[in-house]
């Protein structure tokens, strides 16, 4: 082991980057092991501040300024020992987000706040003041300490503009997740002079309330930089007198491959300066305008552009009220462009002639990889009209159906398909009424069928599933040997089904995932599945949450787990767990030296 | 057949590798195409590897031979990569050697830019101190301590939040 050079060791350790408890254990080997680890251990800290002792480390690490910043509200720092290593120094990334509850417990705790205030301000939605405080002190930390920062999360009001002044030194950030409770000039000061000075190449401003002039001064920078990519200005309230400007700048780049814009005040002006850009072919690949009132004069021009343009890979058109004509000029835009491979039109509520118009274009166009047309109302005459392009279409390969009023003939028209089409790869199918004779079609389409990985059948609980549907989808895992993840969550399964779901899954070898969440499953189900943990050497994820199983079984679950080498996480979330529980859980765990990670 | 190699190679072509102590070898051209550094040796008929002795080189090529149809993966892909955390009982045989020769074998593949028998040999040393208490991994590497008492204790105090994770 010695002979080996550093940079073989930080191979092996390497191995371990999500398994702390051995790197851990490793650490306390020899000196130089621990130089090798630290930068392994300490890459995210952030996301582990619910462990007070990580908190309380960072905190002994803030300078003189940072702990300035924690003097108007009364919180003195206890006086911690100096760290025998620069820990933060090593961080890669600071997600603010995840700060908040660890700080409250913590200042709770010391008494620095009590209760009520905590519940005043989380009645508003808003961080209190002390919580924010600590939560700048510690991110203008990190991005002092370390240079090592790719991403920055930043949730929570600006209490002090030291933070960003570290930050416009801070070259080496090129990712921004900001968000301001009061974007007011300072913030936008701030976001300006990193624009300029910065290699942000992807930048979020989400659920930001930002005024026109203030846009304005984004838009002016933004025209200025040249290393932008990825923008997300979604649930900004963005119309067309705030946006303008901006919009124009962002249209304009030569760099930006990926714009969101969902859920604003955009109108059909908006999009005319998007769809000029998109007939100048740019960069643009990825564009999501869903959830914006820009009506059929927006979605006519936007749909003349893809005549023409050939660099738009996705467009999401989530939530846009888009009727009968929409989808009509929409149709047209599908037969004519080569270059979409991926759109979603889902929640339009558009009914089953919309569906017939979609899959007269599924016949013509051989481009389009994934179509999202979940929450539409297609019903299953929809489906039919869909399923029948699905025997000539090669082309698709992700198709997502939830939730669209689908019942048992919709489901055999879509079986028939599946027997004969070899390009889909995942369908959705959740939330429908298939009904067991729906079921029955599609599980013997599954014993015929060779191309599908993922198929998503959640949440048909109103479709009084019984044991010969739960006896059908185990004939699938027999026969079945392609598909790689199923999901029956919300399902009622019951535990007889699961049982010979369990059988089938000792012998299948191909499935990878399987979703069980709220089926019924009980201690009876519980030892079927553990057999499942002993014989099946395929399943990588299995979940169980939200079933009728308590303590014991978890218990005999996690002890299985040691016999089992494939299985990398177990999710056995319930609602009514204890600390006591979750303590004794986490102790199992370590006896038995399980590797697989389990989520309660 | 198409191995993902850029440079192709028929079955029947050899070339000849030397080790550091002279023992020669013939193998598949093909295994020299696979790996950048073999590929850029091999300019002639034989190529001479230094710092790599002729019973390590022999491992090295034996691991190559048996994997030569293997699909290249993208060393950069997180995912692929930690689906593999299963070892194949192929390779868990050939690496069940004594520390000392699976030590050379990681150093060899470090050396020659092997970097799916590096991650293998690596993956494979890790497995040996899962679960391990420091006291243990000593032990089974033959490691002397050199914390004072008084260092490593608050080491274990600055980091034994990782233990619950």
């Amino acid at each position: 082991m010695n002979t080996l050079p550093n940079e073989c060791i930080f191979e092996i350790f390497n191995n371990f980057r999500t398994n702390y408890r051995n790197l851990f254990s490793c650490l306390l080997v020899n000196r130089l092991w621990c130089t090798i680890i630290i930068p392994i251990l300490w890459r995210n800290p952030t996301v582990h501040f619910g462990d007070r002792r990580l908190l309380k480390l960072c905190l002994s690490t803030l300078n003189a300024k940072e702990q300035a910043l924690l003097v108007p509200f009364n919180i003195i720092l206890p006086k911690f020992p100096n760290p025998l290593f620069a820990y933060t120094s090593y961080a890669t990334s600071v997600d603010g987000s995840s700060l908040t509850v660890p700080i409250i417990d913590w200042l709770m705790d010391e008494g620095f706040i009590n209760g009520s205030h905590v519940s005043i301000s989380a009645d508003n939605g808003d961080d209190y003041f002390p919580v924010t405080a600590v939560k700048c002190s510690l991110i203008a930390m990190f991005l002092r300490t370390s240079r090592k920062i790719k991403g920055l999360n930043f949730d929570g009001g600006i209490s002090d503009k030291k933070i960003f002044n570290h930050l416009c030194k801070n070259a080496t950030i090129t990712s921004l997740e900001f968000y301001v409770e009061q974007f007011n000039s300072e913030a936008t000061e701030i976001l300006v002079e990193i624009l300029y000075k910065n290699s942000i190449t992807s930048l979020d401003l989400a659920h930001n309330d930002i005024s026109s002039e203030k846009w304005n001064a984004i838009a002016k920078a933004l025209h200025q930089n040249t290393t932008i990519t990825s923008v997300n200005l979604s649930c900004n309230q963005l119309d067309f007198t705030r946006s303008k400007a901006l919009i124009m700048a962002l249209c304009m780049k030569p760099t930006l491959k990926s714009l969101n814009l969902f859920y604003n005040d955009l109108d059909a002006r908006c999009l005319e300066i998007i769809t000029e850009a998109l007939c100048k072919n740019l960069s643009l690949t990825t564009l999501n305008l869903g959830a914006n009132p820009f009506g059929f004069e927006g979605i006519n021009a936007l749909m003349k552009a893809l005549h023409t343009n050939t660099t738009l890979t996705s467009l999401r058109l989530y939530l846009s009220s888009i009727n009968f004509d929409g989808i009509k000029v929409l149709a047209e835009a599908l037969c004519i462009n080569t270059t979409l491979t991926s759109l979603n039109v889902g929640c339009n509520f558009f009914g089953p002639e919309c569906a017939e118009l979609l899959a007269e274009a599924l016949y013509k166009n051989t481009t389009l990889t994934k179509l999202d047309i979940e929450e539409n109302r297609i019903g299953s005459s929809g489906l039919k009209a869909l399923a029948k392009a699905l025997h000539k279409n090669n082309s698709l390969t992700i198709l997502h159906l939830g939730n669209n009023l689908i019942d048992f003939e919709g489901g055999k028209a879509f079986a028939k398909a599946l027997c004969v089409n070899t390009s889909l790869i995942d369908v959705d199918l959740g939330i429908n009424r298939l009904g067991p004779e729906g079921i029955i079609a599609l599980t013997e389409a599954l014993c015929k069928n060779t191309t599908l990985i993922t198929l998503r059948l959640y949440d048909l609980s109103n479709n009084n599933l019984g044991f010969e549907d739960g006896k059908a989808l185990a004939e699938v895992l027999y026969v079945n040997t392609t598909l790689t993840f199923l999901d029956l969550s919300c399902n009622n399964l019951g535990p007889e089904s699961v049982e010979v779901l369990a059988e089938a899954l000792c012998k299948n070898i191909t499935l990878t995932t399987l979703k069980l969440d709220a089926n019924h499953v009980d201690s009876r189900g519980v030892r079927a599945l553990e057999k499942v943990l002993y014989m099946n050497t395929s399943l990588i994820y299995l979940h169980l949450s939200y079933n009728e199983f308590g303590f014991e079984s978890e218990k005999a679950l996690i002890e299985t787990l040691s016999k089992n080498n494939t299985l990398i996480t177990l999710y056995l979330y319930r609602q009514d767990m204890s600390a006591e529980d979750r303590i004794n859980l986490n102790k199992i765990l370590r006896i038995n030296g399980i590797q697989t990670s389990v989520r309660f | 057949m198409d191995n993902g190699t850029s440079n192709s190679a028929s079955e029947n072509e050899t070339i000849t590798l030397k080790s550091c102590d002279g023992i020669e070898f013939h193998i598949d051209a093909r295994i020299a195409n696979r790996y950048t550094l073999l590929n850029n040796w091999n300019g002639g008929e034989s190529a001479c590897i230094p710092n790599v002795n002729g019973k390590v080189l022999e491992k090295v090529l034996e691991w190559c031979e048996h994997h030569i149809n293997d699909p290249q993966l993208n060393c950069g892909d997180d995912d692929s990569r930690r689906r593999n955390t299963i070892i194949e009982e192929w390779d868990e045989n050939f690496l069940s050697c004594d520390q000392d020769m699976l030590f050379e074998i990681i150093l060899a593949a470090n050396y020659l830019e092997i970097k799916p028998l590096l991650d293998l040999g690596c993956k494979t040393v890790a497995n040996m101190m899962k679960s391990k208490s420091p006291e243990e991994i000593r032990s089974a590497f033959n490691i002397d301590n050199d914390y004072t008492p008084e260092e490593e204790e608050q080491f274990r105090k600055e980091n034994e939040w990782a233990e619950d994770y």
